[in-house]
């Protein structure tokens, strides 16, 4: 494992990538169809190409991993990024460059350990960055996740949650 | 009816904003016949379309003009062009607020006094009392519908609320309510009571809380002697050879400049906007900024001591399922040296949704450890710290020697650095919060750094004397008789308590002394 040195906010979680839970859902997501230039929607991107585009649903996943959402959810993330490269040609250029600097060094094909020490090393970097302000915003903002999560979200129209749960707490 | 008044006409009292000082002060100046006209710089969006979704609501109300932050505060690092979470909207930013309403302690008017001198604090004591304001705190807390006051009961208390209140009582604290909020429990003055739709912060959608936008503006505009000019962005202000105000200039939606003549000028912009306008109004008269003889425009920015504490657990809270911050513990709210530091703070539940805990709860960090505790989102309960922070005179906002905004004026720089009572105090209450949810067994507990500032002071302070700051005790300019300041900004410390209903409280006291003065001749 590279030194990550004090200042990455890269943070570890209790479980380590190669436990068991971790492996399984990861064989799941083998039969994705978000991982493979080849595969139908990394070819129906309008603007990155297909190895950018599936990189990225891999690089996105890695950065706030939830092993029970499937790869529809950051392969929403990558649509984004997708559409505003559309309108952005610089950040069309941004987003190629850096995936092109991560497979240069074949990063889809490094082990899951390797794959986050490389992150790691570009995380101060404007690519990564950017990556990850749009996961930040485009997966935790996906109406779609909320349930996940256990949020029920907008309430207004349903008359609130006075009638459906604000003090239903039943632990204390 | 909505008045509508001419360009040309130097009889009207023109206040720039129309949040919670400017909005206010508007109301009470038409109720008593006064012609008024509010140049707001955002647009006006009514409580039919706001939208109880955080990111589309953030990007409908903020202020999102460009800005530039200095200082050793995290806000450079994280949200380098985001210092505040403020409104650009009719209404300012008491459309996004959470509506904790308390009033300031006795000895937060005199902390000079009370606490001495303390290195790198520029302290100074209030030219008024808690007595000189007291009979507006209730004329404010009647205004807004303050729960828990004047006969109002208290809110329901909520999931959130109940776990705090039972962590609190676990580590001895009394203090605990489900706070005094300006959420109306039942129907009042033509407002619904809560719906607990965990969304009554951002926005008004259900109407249930206070907001200019809601009951001052509207109020005032039935009066006949209030025009509200939305997307009016005011650019400077103006005085003729004697020294009076005269009007200002403005840019409207289309970028077109225009002079509102003014009898009197009141400026209610926000801790940022207030003195920027000031700044950019230097003349030969005023060479250092407008009304900045002593030099102390844009000094002393406040933005409280804040920061977050989560608690994670074992079983349920869904603290999303309530108003958005719905009880308060007092007990920590006091001047105690013996803690470390002076002055005090208090606990408030907060919640956020998943779009926001993604962003805020530890910005700029990724990987499996953060992802873990969104995992736990059902399972959290959240309050955040509200306290005194210290001004200091290098703690402020200056014009941008370079870079200008939409309309050629130069954008603010908010530079910040914590001070050690600041940081002192903040993780006292990091530790005292955590031990809150860790009475209650929580599987961890997670200390978020203060977000972009909502609570925005003290840079046209209040003095008794016009070389230590800005505005007299009216909020009156020192050098200019004609131009007040009516938000925050004229705060000369911070107190720890929310300071809505103290900016409020402040407007209505103001808008008596600008209508005796007029009567009288002065303005």
């Amino acid at each position: 494992m590279t030194e990550t040195g004090s200042e990455s906010r890269m943070r570890r979680g209790t479980n380590s990538p190669t436990d068991a839970a971790v492996r399984d859902a990861a064989a799941q997501r083998t039969q994705s169809m978000y991982q493979s230039p080849d595969d139908e929607w990394a070819k129906s991107l309008g603007t990155l190409s297909a190895q950018t585009g599936c990189t990225l649903v891999g690089v996105t996943r890695m950065m706030y991993p939830h092993d029970g959402l499937g790869d529809e959810y950051y392969a929403k993330v990558v649509e984004g990024l997708d559409a505003q490269a559309g309108d952005d040609s610089d950040l069309a250029q941004l987003l190629e460059d850096g995936v092109g600097d991560l497979q240069s060094d074949g990063w889809s094909d490094k082990d899951e350990d390797a794959r986050l020490d490389a992150l790691v090393e570009i995380e101060s970097t404007p690519f990564f960055q950017t990556v990850r302000n749009e996961v930040v915003t485009g997966l935790y903002g996906n109406p779609d996740v909320w349930e996940y999560f256990g949020y029920e979200g907008p309430s207004i129209a349903k008359g609130g949650y006075k009638d459906r749960g604000f003090n239903d707490i039943d632990w204390l | 009816m909505t008045a509508r008044y001419d360009l040309n006409d130097d009889s009207v009292f023109v206040i720039v904003g129309s949040g919670a000082g400017g909005g206010t002060l508007a109301n009470e100046l038409a109720q008593k016949g006064v012609d008024v006209v509010v140049l707001e710089a955002g647009p006006r969006y009514e409580k039919e379309e706001h939208i109880d979704v955080e990111w589309e609501s953030f990007n409908q109300l903020s202020w999102l003009d460009m800005r530039s932050t200095s200082g050793s505060w995290g806000i450079t690092n994280d949200f380098p062009t985001l210092p505040t979470w403020t409104c650009k909207v009719v209404g300012g930013t008491t459309v996004h607020w959470a509506g904790c309403s308390i009033r300031f302690k006795d000895y937060e008017f005199n902390v000079a006094s009370e606490y001495g001198s303390l290195d790198g604090a520029n302290l100074l004591d209030w030219p008024i009392s808690l007595d000189d304001v007291l009979p507006y705190y209730d004329k404010a807390e009647d205004k807004l519908g303050v729960t828990g006051r004047h006969g109002i009961p208290y809110n329901e208390p909520d999931n959130n609320q109940m776990v705090m209140a039972a962590g609190a009582k676990n580590v001895g604290y009394e203090q605990v309510t489900a706070g005094t909020m300006a959420i109306n429990p039942v129907p009042r003055d033509g407002r619904p009571g809560t719906m607990h739709d965990g969304f009554c912060f951002q926005g008004i959608a259900s109407n249930a809380r206070w907001s200019t936008l809601n009951t001052e503006i509207p109020k005032g505009e039935a009066t006949g002697h209030l025009e509200v000019r939305p997307e009016a962005h005011v650019l400077q202000v103006q005085h003729n050879g004697s020294g009076k105000i005269t009007g200002v200039l403005y840019a409207d939606a289309d970028g077109n400049q225009h002079v509102q003549k003014a009898r009197g000028v009141s400026i209610a912009g926000n801790s940022i906007e207030s003195p920027r306008l000031l700044l950019n109004s230097a003349s030969s008269q005023h060479p250092d900024g407008l009304a900045n003889s002593s030099g102390q425009v844009g000094k002393n920015y406040m933005r409280h001591t804040t920061g977050t504490v989560w608690g994670i657990f074992d079983n349920p809270v869904n603290m999303y399922r309530g108003n958005t911050m719905a009880g308060c513990v007092s007990d920590e709210a006091r001047n105690d040296p013996d803690r470390g530091f002076f002055g005090g703070y208090y606990f408030q539940t907060l919640h956020l949704g998943p779009s926001f805990m993604g962003a805020f709860v530890d910005p700029g960090a990724w990987g499996r450890g953060f992802a873990d505790d969104m995992e736990g989102y059902e399972n959290m309960a959240g309050m955040w710290i509200v306290g005194e922070d210290m001004p200091q005179e290098s703690n402020g906002v200056t014009l941008h020697e370079t870079e200008k905004d939409q309309h050629g004026m130069p954008i603010p720089n908010v530079h910040f650095d914590d001070h050690p009572n600041d940081v002192a105090m903040r993780n006292h209450a990091y530790e005292h919060g955590s031990a809150i949810y860790d009475s209650l067994g929580a599987r961890k507990t997670i200390h978020t750094p203060p977000y972009p500032a909502t609570h925005n002071l003290g840079t046209c302070r209040m003095s008794a004397r016009p070389e230590d700051g800005v505005v007299n005790k009216w909020g009156q300019t020192h050098d200019v008789s004609n131009l007040f300041i009516s938000d925050g900004s004229q705060m000369t410390t911070g107190a720890a308590a929310n300071p809505t209903l103290t900016i409020t409280s402040l407007a209505i006291r103001q808008a008596d002394y600008i209508a005796e003065q007029m009567k009288a001749g002065q303005i």
